[in-house]
């Protein structure tokens, strides 16, 4: 799962000066408010998981790994 | 865009600084700024032929640095953003930059044309304002790359001109008044303290999640605006809000001048409106549909076919459709203000925000931006869209939906 969120990330939301690792800091990175937004798309139809507003915080979408931990516990 | 007025559609960004600043130093970064950028001291001119407007670079000139000892901030940027003096069609600078020092307050308000910079530009430019470097660049911004011909575009674009057809259907309506004659430039800045901001942000990440702002922040604004439609006993009125959106992913490529921006048309239904919560999922939803029937790209094949035209041949179906509007209002989240900029000529910098005039129709905008843990909110208006009492109703329900009260001075 953390390879192909990866891959949504890299191909459909931002654009990296270098290769993101799961571990790169997606903020830093470039992800705003717009970009999670089309993210949470990408999730929903990817792994059918609907978040919920408690779970959009800062501390689970600062990279990809942890993203991916946020889906598996809502799977 | 000259006979609508676009062409001078101006806004101001104020940067309060900890100290007055020397007012030397700014007029030195301002003769380098206006040396390392033409496009400072250039202007419109449409091709004969094929009507795509181009810059046309003029004499280099002084920036203008203008200081003021006395007076109030809301009434200075309230007479420049009126004033008139920045055209892009007209030769002259596109840039002033005013100091105002009143005892222990000083600010540097930098008034601005956004057929030139957006929040992002204007970002960039606070950035290096503060710099003695003369050597002019060849930075153009995105000079309207090539994207097919006329007909290509049509055919881009045809997927958002249906959707503009479903628009009737749908009781838009926004603050614009027709039998009111619009006047001035008008607007109040909200300034949050940081308390106040963390208990703003708290009842966001409650209702719809910490990263959530857009549609947060927007539903919230259009809210405000149906509170003060609905009394005016017109009926029934579905918000139609008008987002800008980042074309460009990666922040470090996009652009100092030109960073042209997509714009989203989210429609809000009347019921949806009820509940903040509601109006915020609604928002959301109303997103992901237009995401998943591709209308950014149809949209933006559409704003592309736009600029080869005057804004009143394009503004004529889009007023048509929309039955006199173009939509229910103007919104924007900033962010951070001046977020890579920590003093400005040796001077802290306190607090930063920006005051986009609006036109009308809508005849209201309301802006949301950051600084210093401190958020702003800037409501804009044209006289004869909004009267004192709807003001006050307005910014009541502004605080009533952000769960925090703030004084109300600029």
């Amino acid at each position: 799962m953390e390879t192909k969120l990866l891959e949504i990330i890299q191909n459909e939301i931002l654009e990296f000066t270098g290769s993101p690792t799961p571990e790169t800091d997606l903020f830093e990175a470039g992800l705003d408010s717009m970009a999670i937004m089309q993210l949470l798309l990408h999730i929903e139809d990817h792994f059918k998981v609907v978040l919920e507003p408690a779970d959009l915080s800062r501390e689970n979408f600062q990279t990809t790994s942890k993203i991916a931990t946020l889906i598996t516990s809502k799977s | 865009m000259r006979r609508s007025g676009q062409g001078s559609h101006i806004a101001a960004t104020v940067i309060e600084l900890a100290g007055k600043p020397d007012p030397y130093s700014i007029r030195k970064a301002a003769e380098a700024l206006c040396q390392r950028h033409p496009l400072l001291h250039a202007h419109l001119r449409r091709s004969f032929f094929t009507f795509i407007a181009k810059w046309q670079i003029g004499p280099p000139g002084a920036l203008p640095v203008i200081t003021h000892e006395t007076g109030n901030l809301e009434e200075l940027v309230t007479r420049i953003l009126n004033a008139g003096e920045i055209d892009i069609f007209r030769p002259g600078p596109n840039l002033q930059i005013h100091v105002l020092s009143q005892g222990d307050n000083h600010s540097i308000i930098l008034l601005w044309p956004h057929a030139l910079f957006d929040a992002i530009g204007i970002e960039k430019l606070i950035a290096e304002l503060d710099s003695l470097d003369s050597i002019p660049r060849q930075e153009w911004g995105e000079t309207n790359p090539s994207s097919g011909t006329p007909a290509e575009l049509w055919k881009a674009a045809y997927p958002m001109i249906e959707e503009m057809r479903t628009f009737p259907s749908a009781s838009i309506r926004s603050l614009h008044q027709p039998r009111r004659r619009s006047g001035a430039a008008r607007f109040e800045v909200l300034k949050f303290s940081s308390d106040s901001t963390r208990i703003i942000q708290d009842k966001l990440a409650k209702t719809s999640g910490e990263l959530l702002m857009i549609p947060y922040f927007a539903a919230l604004s259009a809210r405000a605006v149906a509170k003060v439609i609905n009394s005016r006993n017109t009926g029934p009125s579905d918000m139609l809000v008008s987002l800008p959106v980042q074309r460009i992913a990666n922040p470090s490529a996009r652009p100092l001048f030109q960073n042209h921006m997509a714009a989203w048309s989210l429609l809000l239904g009347d019921q949806d409106l009820n509940e903040l919560s509601t109006a915020t999922k609604a928002l959301y939803r109303s997103y992901a549909s237009f995401m998943k029937r591709k209308l950014p790209t149809a949209m933006e094949a559409l704003i592309k076919l736009n600029e080869r035209c005057p804004s009143r041949f394009y503004l004529f179906p889009i007023t048509h459709y929309l039955k006199g509007e173009i939509c229910s209002l103007f919104h924007s989240h900033t962010g951070k203000v001046a977020a890579q900029t920590e003093a400005l000529f040796t001077k802290p910098i306190l607090n930063a925000y920006h005051i986009p005039s609006v036109s009308t129709p809508p005849g209201i905008g309301i802006f949301f931006s950051e600084r210093n843990s401190q958020l702003a909110c800037t409501i804009s208006w044209r006289e004869g869209s909004l009267d004192a009492d709807e003001l006050i109703t307005l910014r009541q329900h502004l605080f009533d939906d952000l769960g925090a009260k703030a004084p109300t001075s600029p």
